[in-house]
């Protein structure tokens, strides 16, 4: 596959309008990708997600399974040499990617939306109600032993979901009708 | 006795499957005098959708926690969940700049008045200050002894790792629940996978992935000797629970507790009052593990 | 009264060959080093790349020389802690055997060294902790015993602490990437059988020979180079198990070695800073010596009035580098004396 380049990035430039990251301090070790958690289900490692930001690879990048076998645990972070917030780095396009009409959703997409949805209609997160939510969805109930062992030794919720005050109710108004806009880095 | 006022930020999970890491958590403080305010009505930290699919919202989110305690009593709040410990840090990080600020005042409709001055704080942090671990020494009743554990941090408990923070802990070799532990008597192993990423966050949307990284963290966890693996976040706790159950019918079994839980159980408390029984792996011999001090 | 006497601080090899080049116009010289010995970190060392000279030998060399020009005065187990400008003079204090002493010198040249990076500033190699991880230092130190002792597999991490802005040093430490591929040679040579792989970001071989060098170990030892920076050491297997990305293919790769080593940066060493503030000198943000804008000095080890810096304290450079610049701060001194008289007269 040929790669047409047609002058700088304008992906590079979008990226680093929406998080504080500097795509060309990065040097290429490959450090991120050497320790990267979600690199065996990843078909681009960190260390390429960043060289084809400079390619400007818009659509091969959001439409990449990559983006979400990231799990968010900061280490290719930590170890990069040149400090370049990766982890940013993955939310910003994550974020582009969900807002993109053509991104096919996944597990991924599907979970975040319920999560997404359930904080803002409680305040707060409520396992059993979200597994019961991910089932209806589709994804497998968890094992049956698993549920009776944990049932057994009371470690399920089964209190009633959180109800947060007026005050986050307005917030969350405000970030919807605010939502997407850009803030600076 | 500490006597310390404290913003507590519990987490959805420790409402739920942690349960246990709560209840230790309190007794362990409460013994020492530490006095946990939990803010009234705070929300969830976003875990990892918010700041993946949703910027602004996760903004909204931190900000409106972190504001919950400049308000309160005290200007610092831990956290027994890495992943909410590492997001309101994040978070207090994001409101530094005054132009984010701006921002999220208006959309949690408030002028965040100190919110850049909240400092966020790990319990493991908390509880490794010198007076309050010797606080923690000066209580135990029992001593550990013959008890082979690794502690397992988990990759956000230490992360994000800041030049600035000198006093926190090295994100590739953190040793503050060794020697939390180590002071209970158990012998602490050192080990390859302290702070390296269990999945956690794919547990529910993508098993697969989850499943490598927890398989590689109990292998090295009993190659490296333990009868138990400590722990100090909820994602951690469930996700290497889940898997040990699953492969029950093949692999050794052994406890996942939370930190808090054993110098609950040093300090005197019974394996019932920390929470020991509610564990998948359950049938453990503490008491075999403990003499008097 | 014009006392001539020189003040050379700091005996590795910049400092003695200075010492040497001063002393060699019959000017008297005292030579200060803080450690037991005369040499410096060389003395320490292997055989030095790319012509396989043992350090110790050339530092005995040197040693010789020193010890029989009656000229140079030679304080070791000295540390000098005041270095002032006083009357277009330089006035020293230092501990000599429990002993202050004070002396006048019309001129000192600088060449306290650098200091080797602590390898346990990378927790994920586990230099300390896992047994088999050592630093090209250590591999130095140690090298009779490691080429005896039998290894399958050796791994060799460039780039520990240097060209890392967040755990290091921002700068390349310029030896490197040589020390690590004459390593690389001793144990093929030492152990034909070995596997040996050394991971690179880049190939740094800007020396007389350097280039050459590194290819012969490529291609007549077959020492294999991976692109890429190794991301986490795992002890498995009584082994130890190398995670990477091979940056070239960028794919992740795995490989298990028995022992590991760890190329770390030449650092800043702690005594440069003092002397060097004390007579009005500057340090730069690395902590190494700021010389005089190239156009703006006489010389080129010139630092400040009739004080000059030799080798590694003013940035990391190989031995051979380090005895130029002994000798042409020898140069300075020599000539700033020799027009500090005119001016006397």
């Amino acid at each position: 596959m040929t790669m047409v380049i047609t002058g700088n990035s304008t992906l590079q430039a979008e990226v680093e309008g929406i998080c504080d990251v500097n795509i060309d301090a990065c040097i290429q070790c490959g450090t991120c990708t050497g320790g990267c958690s979600g690199i065996e289900l990843m078909e681009y490692g960190p260390r390429q997600i960043i060289q084809l930001i400079k390619l400007n690879q818009r659509q091969l990048l959001l439409d990449s399974k990559a983006i979400w076998m990231c799990v968010s645990c900061h280490i290719c972070e930590d170890r990069c040499p040149s400090k370049i917030k990766i982890t940013s780095l993955m939310d910003t396009l994550r974020e582009m990617a969900c807002k993109e009409p053509t991104t096919k959703t996944n597990e991924q997409i599907k979970f975040h939306k319920l999560y997404v949805k359930q904080v803002k209609a409680f305040g707060r997160s409520h396992e059993s109600i979200l597994t019961m939510a991910l089932t209806f969805k589709g994804t497998p109930l968890p094992p049956l032993k698993l549920m009776k062992d944990l049932i057994t030794r009371m470690r399920v919720d089964m209190t009633p979901p959180h109800r947060p005050n007026k005050s986050y109710r307005l917030s969350i108004r405000r970030v919807e009708e605010k939502g997407g806009k850009r803030h600076g880095k | 006795m500490v006597s310390k006022p404290i913003a507590y930020f519990p987490g959805c999970s420790l409402h739920g499957l942690a349960k246990p890491f709560d209840t230790s958590t309190r007794l362990v403080c409460n013994k020492i005098g530490i006095a946990l305010q939990e803010p009234d009505d705070w929300n969830c930290c976003g875990a990892t959708s918010a700041h993946s699919i949703d910027h602004t919202l996760n903004l909204a989110l931190g900000a409106r926690n972190l504001n919950l305690v400049a308000k309160s009593m005290s200007n610092t709040v831990t956290a027994p969940c890495a992943a909410c410990y590492s997001n309101l840090k994040r978070s207090s990080l994001e409101l530094q700049n005054p132009q984010k600020r701006k921002f999220a005042s208006e959309l949690v409709d408030d002028d965040l008045e100190n919110v850049e001055n909240v400092n966020v704080i790990h319990l493991l942090e908390l509880l490794s200050e010198t007076s309050i671990s010797n606080e923690i020494k000066a209580s135990l009743k029992y001593r550990f002894s013959d008890l082979n554990v690794v502690c397992y941090y988990g990759c956000l408990t230490v992360r994000p790792n800041l030049e600035s923070d000198l006093e926190s802990d090295s994100s590739e070799n953190p040793q503050s629940m060794d020697r939390l532990l180590g002071a209970l008597g158990a012998d602490v192993r050192d080990w390859s996978h302290k702070s390296e990423c269990c999945g956690g966050s794919h547990s529910l949307c993508g098993p697969e992935l989850a499943n490598i990284r927890t398989d590689e963290v109990l292998r090295q966890a009993i190659a490296s000797g333990a009868d138990v693996i400590a722990v100090a976040c909820p994602l951690c706790h469930s996700n290497l629970e889940f898997r040990l159950h699953a492969l029950q019918a093949r692999g050794k079994q052994i406890p996942v507790v939370f930190f808090t839980q054993l110098i609950g159980l040093a300090m005197g408390f019974a394996t019932k009052e920390v929470g020991l029984n509610k564990l998948l792996v359950n049938s453990f011999p503490w008491r075999e593990k403990l003499t008097l001090a | 009264m014009l006392n001539e006497g020189v003040l050379v601080v700091g005996g590795g090899v910049a400092g003695m060959q200075a010492a040497i080049d001063i002393a060699a116009s019959g000017k008297e010289v005292v030579l200060i080093d803080k450690d037991k010995n005369l040499g410096g970190h060389v003395k320490e060392y292997g055989a030095l790349f790319p012509d396989l000279t043992e350090g110790a030998s050339l530092v005995e060399q040197k040693v010789r020389i020193i010890k029989n020009n009656p000229k140079i005065k030679v304080l070791v187990g000295t540390e000098v802690n005041k270095l002032q400008q006083v009357e277009g003079a330089l006035k020293a204090s230092f501990i000599n055997t429990g002993n202050p002493q004070e002396q006048i010198f019309s001129a000192a040249v600088i060449s306290t060294g650098f200091d080797n990076f602590d390898g346990k500033k990378y927790g994920e190699y586990g230099y300390g902790r896992f047994p088999g991880v050592i630093t090209g230092i250590d591999f130095e130190h140690q090298e009779e015993a490691i080429l005896k002792r039998p290894v399958k597999t050796a791994v060799f991490i460039k780039c520990v602490g240097s060209r890392d802005r967040s755990k290091g040093m921002p700068y390349c430490s310029k030896i490197c990437c040589m020390y690590t591929a004459k390593q690389a040679l001793e144990l093929k040579k030492a152990q034909p059988n070995a596997q040996v792989y050394v991971f690179y970001m880049d190939i740094r071989s800007n020396f007389k020979n350097g280039e050459e060098f590194v290819r012969g170990v490529m291609e007549n030892q077959h020492v294999k180079y991976i692109r890429g920076r190794v991301g986490k050491v795992i002890p498995t297997n009584g082994r130890l198990l190398i995670r990477a990305e091979d940056t070239l293919m960028g794919v992740p790769i795995e490989l298990e070695a028995d022992l590991v080593v760890l190329a770390t940066a030449m650092v800043p060493s702690q005594a440069t800073q003092s002397l060097v503030t004390q007579v009005g000198g500057k340090l730069d943000n690395n902590g190494f010596i700021l010389p005089i804008p190239m156009a703006e000095s006489e010389n080129p080890m010139s630092l400040t009035k009739g004080v000059f810096y030799a080798g590694a304290c003013g940035f990391p450079c190989d031995v051979k580098d380090a005895m130029n610049q002994g000798s042409a701060a020898a140069a300075g001194v020599l000539s700033y004396l020799q027009s500090n008289r005119g001016a006397a007269k």
